[in-house]
């Protein structure tokens, strides 16, 4: 199926007998991306899809005032990043969690959900993953699932493309020492 | 190590992450991205329609009549038109129709616009009958309440002493006892009763209506 433009969704929001269709190729191209990406981050299916459909509403709330000074898809990538940021901060504070336990939080649920499947090398490298702070396992995210470039991490997450490099290396050498030490 | 290359050579320095396939550990629910459009637009708000259907419809056949229907009307329409031509007016009848209608109506008008004067002088003998009556009325009943207040106290004087003690042991009650008590003006009259009158008598008096 080819991909629609995200310039064709903008032209479509724009013109109210349209909007509809916008809508619809919105989700359709985005849905997928947004879901995994929050995903990884919260690992529980039902948070996941209360912070998808906030980010959905969101998008949509304020498509109105997006300007092509950057990309649609590293936008909607912003919103979904800081809608889990906010969302694994309140948990802390509502469980009175501290950052150290955090960790082990997420890996509880991690061991609990029936939404994972069996492979058990996997579940180790998520293990790995969420030893790592919030904002270091969003830039491994985009690095190493979605093949994000550098350029596009610093537009999502506000932060210099040479910070990323670091945060990214850093992140490789602590999962690579963890799969070594739980292996 | 330069930051700038630490794009493409992550895999040296971390070979177990590099070995391991790239796949997706978690699972979502079945239909659950059939259904996602759906949820979102429900939390959005927006009504699922279709823009390339067209929403209004039409009776069936409307438009292969509609021309038939068309014709219809303006043919009705030049008829209407031509009714007017079978009844004629006389040369310039509207003409002359303004000023005719003013010499049938100038008359009234002038008989409507004369000032009618009321002379105050020919309603004051009404006036004056009527405040002779009230003021008749008004006297009449004073002086006969008057009278009769005074009938009444006058007779009340009149009557002996006795008749009035008499009429106070039959009809009075405990009730008025106070009242009896302030109105005693004379105490040997008093001091006469209780010698008429036992004690005994007196007590059962008391007993019954106390």
């Amino acid at each position: 199926m080819k991909q629609v433009e995200d310039a064709e969704i903008l032209e479509k929001f724009a013109n109210e007998r349209s909007r509809n269709e916008a809508f619809s190729l919105l989700v359709q191209k985005y849905q997928q991306k947004v879901y995994w990406h929050i995903r990884r981050m919260v690992i529980d299916h039902d948070d996941t899809d209360d912070l998808v459909q906030d980010t959905f509403v969101k998008v949509w709330k304020y498509l109105g005032n997006f300007r092509n000074d950057s990309q649609l898809y590293t936008w909607i990538y912003r919103i979904a990043s800081n809608e889990c940021i906010t969302f694994l901060n309140k948990k802390k504070q509502k469980n009175n969690i501290s950052i150290d336990e955090m960790p082990y939080d997420l890996s509880d649920t991690l061991a609990e959900s029936s939404q994972i499947s069996g492979d058990k090398v996997q579940m180790k490298l998520q293990q790995a993953l969420l030893t790592l702070p919030e904002k270091q396992r969003l830039v491994f995210n985009m690095k190493y699932y979605d093949d994000m470039k550098y350029e596009e991490i610093s537009d999502v997450l506000g932060t210099s493309v040479g910070a990323l490099k670091a945060s990214f290396h850093i992140a490789v050498k602590k999962i690579e020492n963890y799969l070594l030490r739980n292996d | 190590m330069d930051l700038n290359e630490m794009n493409g050579n992550w895999q040296d320095e971390a070979p177990t992450l590099a070995s391991m396939e790239k796949a997706n550990p978690f699972t979502v629910p079945e239909s659950y991205f059939a259904e996602m459009e759906e949820h979102l637009r429900r939390r959005v708000g927006i009504t699922a329609f279709d823009n390339s259907e067209n929403l209004f419809t039409v009776p069936a056949g409307y438009f292969e009549e509609l021309e038939d229907n068309i014709t219809s009307a303006v043919k009705l329409e030049s008829i209407k038109n031509d009714h007017g031509a079978i009844f004629t007016l006389p040369e310039r009848y509207f003409d002359s129709l303004e000023e005719r209608i003013k010499s049938r109506i100038q008359p009234e008008i002038t008989e409507s616009e004369k000032p009618r004067i009321r002379g105050i002088f020919s309603t004051w003998p009404a006036y004056a009958a009527a405040a002779c009556i009230t003021a008749i009325i008004s006297f009449g009943l004073y002086f006969n309440l008057r009278s009769n207040n005074n009938t009444i106290e006058t007779e009340i004087a009149a009557l002996p002493t006795d008749e009035i003690i008499d009429y106070l042991q039959l009809y009075s009650d405990a009730g008025d006892a106070a009242v009896i008590l302030e109105n005693i003006e004379d105490e040997s009259a008093l001091s006469q009763i209780s010698s008429d009158i036992s004690e005994q008598e007196i007590e059962q008096y008391l007993k019954l209506n106390l």
